[in-house]
């Protein structure tokens, strides 16, 4: 049985990633709705809207290191 | 390969009788580029060659024709026949006249089959009544109502208030209450104010007593159909005649349309020109190693009546046109320069190192040798069937699947099974070693562009700039390293924290120096764009799961008999495929972005202008 501080470790890694998944959700949302409303004005926009679209990828990408550094934390103690 | 296509300016001027002979001989050249004249007070904009208005008019009805007809043009095209503006417009016009009183006597057909299709819905109806028609003649103290009704049942007991002076008769038919009510005159008012409030909406039957229609209503239906038939006869008739019409005429239409097109452009391309009351000038540009033959030929077609003048282009221009110079299978990847932005006349054309690190990056990403295969045989197999500007797209997709089977070979991975202990990285149960990879070739990833973004700088603004606006990151990470390195145990004696921070000072002021302000703001960036190649790991390490998962779970399906071995086959088939149609969407935008974002931020301005030769072809922008 994995004692407390196990636990908060996971836990910890568990919000880095959802709190950051939040964040790039709220932030793809957006320039989504943004990418799609040029495409309806130009269809030709499509692959910079996916770019753009994918920009905010990043931030959930680094709440995945974050929590991957932590769970290394844990292995080193 | 890593410029663009060299340029030579040349000048065109001359009378303004040899004008469609040079404008001619230019369009079958297809390679001149030419920049529009901008009217100044010197020289003015030329104006259209004589026919240019016949020529649209003739092309507007073509199109109109054309699009009456369903004529696909583009797909008809034969390319060959000559066709001219004046035969072209008598035989158009002819037949743009057998097209109106053809789609006349459609539209004709289609209404009388509308109208009556209305009547024998209502008298269907009326049949439902069990009433003849003469019953909806005109009375001379009765009134009678035709309708539907909400509700049937009420409305009945309602109307036997008024003493026999109204009779109501009911009926169902398709699902809607029907109600025909006979009434006095007299009563009319109470009459409307009640089956109103009851949700009753009139049908108008007025016809049958304007007509005189009698008898039974089956016997109406009957006569009526066959009005129907006799006129569906004729629409489908007629049709006929338009299909025939469609397939006599779509290949002159379609040749009419391409040769007229091209006439008009060249009729119009005065409009780009410089003019004075007898001469033209051309300004624009053309390929170099192209420009000794353009200029002879044009000396040919005009018996020397004009002057040309080459010159060598100052690469600081900016209306130089961009013509993108890359052999295949590099040319391939032009495909990703289209989709972003042209690189300037004078700037370096990344598509060479895009070739090299895009299926690098996506094969990191998707990195298995089954999923390689998939989309291997996959791509070779559209190769065959897509042509044209995402014909590119296949092709480089092509490398990228190549690139995938061999990261797969070097992790190891075969539709998410582990065969042999990886040779570069076990991705799965080596999470740290993989991101300290992925960032790593990101710091080579984002110097590299430094570097050629000091080579850029170098070209348009000089040493100096190009030190401190390029170098001087390049700086500022060694002094970050140093200090590092002395907070850490990698060489030991550890070198003092104060050598770091004054490179660190040195850098931070290069870059003020360089960029400015707005320098100083990105100081994190270029960190944060090193660490953002950590996506490498993330989004393979997520596919890399996900297929574990799925094996997983139809491997534990397999033991429970036949039906758990083909639940499982279907788990294994269904699963794989959904990850492979998302290791095709994820790793090609993150592979895509990392270069647009991380990469050519540090080097790349572009805005370049898309060379459009004259006479060529459109691409679509």
């Amino acid at each position: 049985m994995a004692d407390l501080g196990t636990g908060l470790i996971a836990l910890s890694a568990g919000i880095a990633i959802s709190v950051t998944a939040i964040a790039t959700a709220i932030a793809e949302k957006q320039i989504g709705s943004a990418a799609v409303g040029a495409m309806a004005e130009k269809e030709g926009l499509f692959g910079k809207g996916l770019i753009l679209t994918v920009i905010p990828e990043t931030i959930v990408i680094f709440g995945l290191v974050v929590a991957i550094l932590i769970i290394g934390m844990a292995g080193s103690h | 390969m890593l410029n663009p296509e060299k340029m030579s300016r040349i000048t065109v001027i001359g009378p303004k009788s040899r004008a469609y002979k040079i404008i001619d001989r230019l369009h079958k050249l297809k390679v001149y580029h030419i920049t529009d004249h901008v009217k100044t007070e010197e020289l003015d904009i030329g104006s259209p060659l004589g026919d240019s208005e016949e020529i649209s008019e003739v092309l507007v009805k073509i199109r109109a024709v054309s699009s009456f007809l369903n004529i696909d043009l583009e797909s008809h095209r034969v390319h060959e026949k000559k066709i001219n503006p004046a035969s072209a417009r008598k035989k158009i016009e002819g037949l743009s006249k057998t097209i109106d009183q053809k789609s006349s006597e459609l539209k004709d057909a289609e209404d009388h089959i509308r109208i009556l299709q209305e009547r024998l819905d209502i008298i269907e109806d009326l049949k439902a009544l069990n009433l003849n028609l003469e019953a909806f003649h005109d009375y001379k103290s009765l009134d009678y109502l035709f309708g539907t009704i909400e509700d049937s049942k009420e409305i009945k007991e309602e109307l036997e208030s008024f003493d026999g002076k109204c009779k109501g008769l009911t009926a169902g038919s398709m699902g809607r209450n029907l109600l025909v009510l006979f009434f006095d005159e007299s009563i009319r008012k109470d009459i409307h104010d009640k089956i109103s409030r009851r949700g009753f909406s009139e049908i108008d039957i007025s016809f049958i007593a304007e007509e005189g229609l009698k008898g039974k209503p089956s016997e109406e239906i009957k006569k009526l159909n066959e009005k129907i038939m006799a006129f569906e006869k004729k629409r489908i008739m007629i049709n006929n005649e338009l299909y025939y019409i469609k397939d006599r005429w779509e290949g002159y239409l379609a040749d009419a349309e391409y040769n007229l097109s091209v006439e008009s452009e060249k009729a119009e391309a005065p409009l780009r020109f410089g003019a004075t009351s007898e001469a033209f000038i051309i300004k624009g540009f053309v390929p170099s190693e192209r420009a000794d033959k353009v200029v002879k030929d044009l000396n040919d077609t005009s018996d020397s009546r004009i002057m040309i003048r080459t010159e060598e282009v100052d690469e600081h221009d900016e209306d130089i046109p961009v013509k993108l110079n890359n052999p295949n299978p590099v040319g391939f990847y032009e495909w990703f320069m289209d989709l972003y932005t042209l690189p300037k006349y004078k700037e370096i054309d990344p598509t060479f190192l895009m070739f090299l690190t895009f299926p690098l990056f996506y094969g990191f990403m998707l990195g298995d040798v089954g999923y390689g295969l998939v989309t291997l045989t996959l791509f070779l197999i559209l190769r065959t069937r897509i042509k044209g500007d995402f014909g590119r797209l296949v092709n480089a997709m092509i490398f990228t699947s190549i690139s995938t089977i061999i990261f797969g070979v070097l992790f190891a991975e075969y539709f998410g099974v582990e065969l042999y202990a990886p040779i570069l990285v076990n991705r799965l149960h080596d999470t740290q070693g993989l991101m300290i990879m992925a960032v790593a070739i990101g710091a080579v990833h984002v110097n590299i562009g430094l570097l050629v973004g000091f080579y850029n700088e170098l070209r348009s603004h000089g040493f100096v700039k190009a030190v401190f606006e390029k170098l001087s990151w390049l700086v500022l990470e060694a002094g970050v390293v140093l200090l590092a390195l002395s907070y850490t145990d990698f060489i030991s004696p550890r070198p003092l924290p104060w050598g770091g921070f004054t490179i660190i000072a040195i850098s931070i002021f290069m870059i003020y120096r360089g960029e400015g302000a707005k320098g100083l703001v990105e100081i994190p960036a270029i960190f944060s764009h090193m660490l953002s190649y950590a996506r490498l790991m993330a989004v393979g390490l997520a596919s890399v799961i996900l297929a574990m998962v799925v094996n997983d779970l139809a491997g534990g399906m397999f033991a429970g008999g036949i039906a758990g071995i083909i639940g499982g086959a279907l788990l294994l088939v269904v699963g794989h495929t959904i990850n492979i149609g998302l290791g095709l969407i994820s790793p090609f935008l993150h592979s895509l972005r990392l270069h647009y974002v991380e990469f050519f931020t540090k080097f790349y301005d572009g805005g370049g202008l898309r060379y459009a030769p004259f006479g060529a072809e459109k691409q679509s922008e």
